[in-house]
């Protein structure tokens, strides 16, 4: 086992890829964890990333997983997110991890929203670099076409490329080279949330991409 | 047999809670409701006062260069929007709507000594980078048929051929820049001092006559 990440401790915030147990806020978390690192991870379903600078009840729930205990998920008022700065003050992170994507993708819309995804993600990381820690932005994965989400590759392959330009002084993270279109399994009728193999396989691909020597030398203090 | 078939399920859900909480609800994928985002500019030679329809909200409007302009305001997109300039005792309504996602920029302009009269500029930025700067030359001066924007040492042009009431933008890198702004047919070029360029910030220029002089300033757009 490498522990490239010892000594660090990893806050990572998310959408609804990480307010289940099961998908990355267990898989990643484990992941980062087995690297060496003290991990938090808080999951808010359905939320764009700007959402996270403030307190809001998310529409559909919200789990957290605080470094070797267990996930917990909250619903209704008690699903309600902790500012990105109290989070900050609470764990000191070195490192803030970033999952966001397809709650700002706009599926129904036929023109991605792109000022208002610029302020969301704006929002947040100008709060990343008041907090003084690094930070890596993971963007939206293939998933499957269609579903109840109306998720399509060309949609996804248009927002990744949009967050790659936007969310510096985040490292950007590309989930769409860890696998090939509907490469991961998705839930039936959902083409946006992966099966606990698919969601064992991107927490894997973005631990080995943060601990790459590449993103790893922009991210160690 | 049958009675083990049924408490499968039961059994698999108590010891794999994820599995009792496997699918998120269906959520939204973007935006609740479209907006647009308005401001306002102040291009006369006089202090003005904005009054919301409503009458609550009151903006006062400077002549010193960034106190000209206000902030963008986000507002529910296609909706008719309308508002009172006050210049003294004269009033003037503007109403206006925008697409979604569009900035309205709503020029206030000399109507001859006392009053005062209003043009729309509208954009639908598409060049938003967090590693770079979008630069944008408003023209709102109505007797420059083309305006430009030089910078750095060679005087570079930036952008150029920006007719009235209308604005160009690019994409430039995060350095230190002084910029000449004026006219195309004016050899006399007004300073526009940035410092640092901010990267991921986004900045307009605007260059105007309030009919006492010609000048330029600059604002960071922001929200």
């Amino acid at each position: 086992m490498s522990l490239l990440l010892a000594g660090l401790t990893v806050l990572v915030i998310g959408d609804s890829h990480l307010a289940t147990p099961g998908y990355l806020v267990d898989t990643l978390h484990d992941e980062l964890r087995n690297q060496g690192a003290k991990v938090y991870s808080y999951g808010a379903c359905g939320i764009p990333s700007g959402a996270w600078m403030e307190k809001i009840q998310p529409p559909c729930g919200s789990a957290f997983h605080l470094d070797d205990g267990k996930t917990r998920v909250r619903d209704g008022e008690a699903g309600t997110t902790v500012p990105l700065p109290e989070l900050v003050k609470k764990h000191h992170p070195d490192l803030i991890v970033v999952v966001n994507g397809d709650t700002m993708s706009a599926f129904n819309d036929p023109v991605l929203p792109r000022n208002w995804i610029w302020q969301e993600v704006g929002t947040l990381t100008k709060g990343i670099k008041a907090s003084g820690a690094s930070c890596v932005w993971v963007g939206p994965a293939w998933g499957n076409e269609g579903g109840k989400f109306h998720k399509t590759f060309a949609r996804t392959r248009e927002m990744s490329a949009y967050l790659a330009d936007i969310v510096s002084p985040c490292v950007y993270i590309d989930s769409l080279k860890m696998s090939k279109p509907g490469g991961w399994d998705t839930l039936p009728g959902d083409g946006q949330h992966y099966t606990p193999a698919g969601y064992q396989s991107w927490g894997a691909a973005i631990t080995q991409v943060i601990v790459s020597p590449e993103v790893l030398n922009q991210i160690k203090h | 047999m049958q009675r083990t078939i049924r408490l499968l399920p039961i059994i698999l859900l108590g010891q794999f809670p994820a599995l009792a909480h496997a699918e998120p609800h269906l959520y939204e994928t973007g935006p609740v409701e479209k907006a647009s985002y308005l401001r306002f500019v102040n291009a006369t030679g006089n202090d003005l006062t904005i009054v919301s329809s409503s009458g609550q909200v009151r903006i006062q409007l400077g002549i010193k260069d960034a106190t000209r302009a206000t902030n963008f305001f986000s507002v529910k997109s296609g909706e008719e929007l309308s508002a009172t300039i006050q210049l003294k005792a004269v009033k003037r309504k503007v109403t206006v709507s925008g697409q979604p996602w569009e900035n309205i920029t709503i020029v206030v302009l000399p109507d001859g000594p006392k009053r005062v009269k209003t043009s729309v500029i509208k954009e639908t930025p598409t060049d938003f980078n967090a590693m770079r700067v979008s630069l944008a030359l408003f023209n709102l001066d109505e007797g420059c048929a083309t305006a430009l924007m030089q910078g750095g040492s060679k005087r570079a042009t930036i952008l150029d051929q920006v007719q009235p009431f209308s604005v160009k933008r690019r994409l430039v890198n995060p350095v230190k820049l002084t910029a000449m702004v004026g006219c195309a047919s004016d050899d006399q070029m007004r300073q526009v001092d940035f410092e640092q360029l901010q990267a991921g910030e986004r900045y307009s220029v605007f260059l105007l006559n309030d009919d006492k002089r010609e000048q330029a300033f600059f604002v960071r757009d922001s929200n």
